[in-house]
């Protein structure tokens, strides 16, 4: 059993298909990445992994289970969570809230010790501030704990996104375009935090429009063109590959 | 003196309401225009509970609060999916109901004409009759609710509310059930108005449906805007001045058939000129953590 896969997944938004049949399958502690032109549906189908957005058919499989549609905070639960093209920090909340949020299965967050289990929520939060501030400083953001997040540097706030998503300790990450629109210094940060997050085991699926990081990152790539498969191999391959050339040179 | 510790009992009285609306508006965001509404479920429940079926005040008052956390519970399943201004509409819709339903149900609620006579509320054969004794239990109650929300404002509950505000899908990417801290929060909230509702009933004595209509639920819901939305102490802090402020019109020497107009304009002058000067409140949201 694959321990990741989809299976004909479809999603029509009223009339419009904007993924078509897709399949593919994803091995454990490698990158795959997802590429195509604009519109291509890469994002519709992070969404539907996700659970953000029901599809209209197909299964989604990770570790041998079921998650089609199944609800975002149970996917999460499950040790599968993503990012945001536009990011969705909590802007005006600081860093480390950020990084905190992502913590999962806190004491706290029940309603009944909210209330009244206060030397609990003590040694809790102590424990979370820990783990959230080694996380930021494993991506070279603990200068900035203490900011809040609408005040980072564009760079830093993708890193942050990433940062709460780790937070999780999600088995495998969805990052959706977590070097597009950065600098190339930026760029080889994000970088070299996707490939010390496979060095520790975990499982990264990435969309993103940078040709070069994808090509740079990935162990696999697959891509998609209005909302269906047409082409997948090593990033060598791919490149090479006469229909994706087409679809990107629009010949 | 009985006059200053009145007008003190009301301040009491509304900092309950605000801290308990500060919840929903100021953390979670959700913006209820139905607080009076659930007011009067505790203050109805109260009533008819002391005054029908013999029960001691604190008991029909944690009855109402229970009824309120139900129907807050039934609601909160169709309401809370609706986000943002449709969520207002929703609550105005509540607030819409339970009006109707007063009014209309005179078995129960004696419609317009309201019910009198409602017994001052009374613990191990100590009555609250006096003004003192009655201000001394308006402040444990509002300490009480003031002091819950304060515990889910700084708790990871209340980091999470934030989150939600600031950004729900993005609580949800973390892993939050999003729905279940709604409703949960909702819940308390609700609660915590009708226990205002039932000392409303316990300190006036009477109740009708007019007491409990949508000014009232916009005027609770301006003392939280005006006290700090997400600052607990700033609904405390809003109750009290707007409720002290016009009653220094009292000692100016006008008629009250002007003092009252000029109260409501006065309200509406210091709403505007909050959301033009001063849009965060007297006491602005603390960095939480």
């Amino acid at each position: 059993m694959a321990y990741f896969e989809i299976e004909g997944l479809t999603k029509d938004f009223g009339g419009l298909r904007a993924v078509d049949g897709f399949s593919c399958t994803v091995e454990r502690g490698k990158v795959t990445s997802l590429i195509g032109p604009n519109g291509a549906g890469k994002t519709t189908v992070f969404n539907l992994i996700s659970g953000f957005v029901r599809p209209t058919a197909g299964r989604v499989r990770y570790r041998d289970r079921d998650i089609t549609g199944m609800e975002p905070d149970r996917i999460v639960a499950l040790g599968l969570a993503r990012t945001f093209q536009d990011l969705r920090l909590f802007h005006r909340m600081t860093a480390l809230e950020n990084v905190m949020l992502g913590l999962q299965k806190q004491p706290g967050e029940r309603l009944a010790h909210a209330v009244f289990a206060r030397a609990v929520l003590r040694a809790e939060r102590a424990g979370a501030r820990a783990r959230a501030g080694a996380i930021l400083e494993e991506l070279g953001l603990e200068a900035q704990a203490g900011e809040l997040a609408q005040n980072l540097a564009y760079g830093e706030q993708k890193l942050l996104a990433i940062a709460r998503a780790m937070a999780t300790e999600a088995d495998l990450l969805l990052l959706d375009e977590p070097a597009a629109g950065l600098g190339r210094e930026a760029m080889e940060t994000v970088l070299g935090v996707i490939r010390g997050l496979v060095r520790r085991g975990r499982t990264v699926i990435l969309v993103d429009h940078h040709m070069e990081a994808v090509m740079d990152v990935s162990d696999r790539v697959v891509v998609l063109d209005a909302g269906r498969k047409i082409a997948e191999g090593e990033p060598d391959a791919v490149q090479r590959d006469e229909e994706v050339v087409r679809v990107y040179l629009g010949l | 003196m009985d006059y200053v510790l009145f007008v003190l009992i009301l301040a009491s009285l509304y900092a309950i309401l605000a801290v308990s609306l500060n919840l929903l508006v100021g953390l979670t965001g959700l913006v209820s225009i139905a607080h009076a509404g659930f007011m009067a479920i505790g203050a109805y429940a109260t009533a008819l509970l002391t005054m029908k079926a013999g029960a001691n005040f604190f008991v029909a008052a944690a009855v109402g609060m229970g009824i309120a956390a139900c129907v807050a519970a039934v609601l909160a399943v169709p309401t809370l999916k609706v986000t943002g201004d449709h969520y207002i509409i929703a609550s105005f819709g509540f607030q819409v109901i339970i009006i109707s339903v007063l009014l209309n149900w005179p078995a129960l609620t004696n419609g317009p004409f309201g019910i009198s006579g409602i017994p001052r509320p009374s613990l191990l054969g100590f009555t609250f009759a006096g003004y003192r004794s009655l201000l001394a239990l308006a402040v444990v109650l509002a300490g009480l609710a003031g002091w819950v929300a304060w515990r889910i404002a700084v708790s990871p509950f209340g980091a999470v509310l934030r989150a939600i505000r600031e950004d729900e899908a993005a609580a949800r990417s973390l892993g939050k059930d999003v729905t279940r801290f709604k409703v949960q929060v909702f819940v308390v909230g609700c609660a915590l108005a009708a226990l205002g509702g039932a000392f409303y009933a316990g300190v006036t004595s009477f109740i009708d449906p007019p007491s409990f209509d949508i000014h009232e639920s916009i005027f609770i819901l301006a003392l939280v805007i005006i006290g700090g939305k997400g600052n607990i102490l700033g609904s405390i802090l809003g109750a009290f001045v707007l409720i002290l402020l016009p009653e220094t019109l009292k000692f100016l020497a006008v008629p009250s058939s002007i003092a009252d107009p000029l109260r409501r304009i006065l309200y509406g002058v210091l709403l505007m000129v909050f959301m033009r000067f001063l849009p965060a409140g007297l006491l602005r949201e603390r960095p939480a953590r």
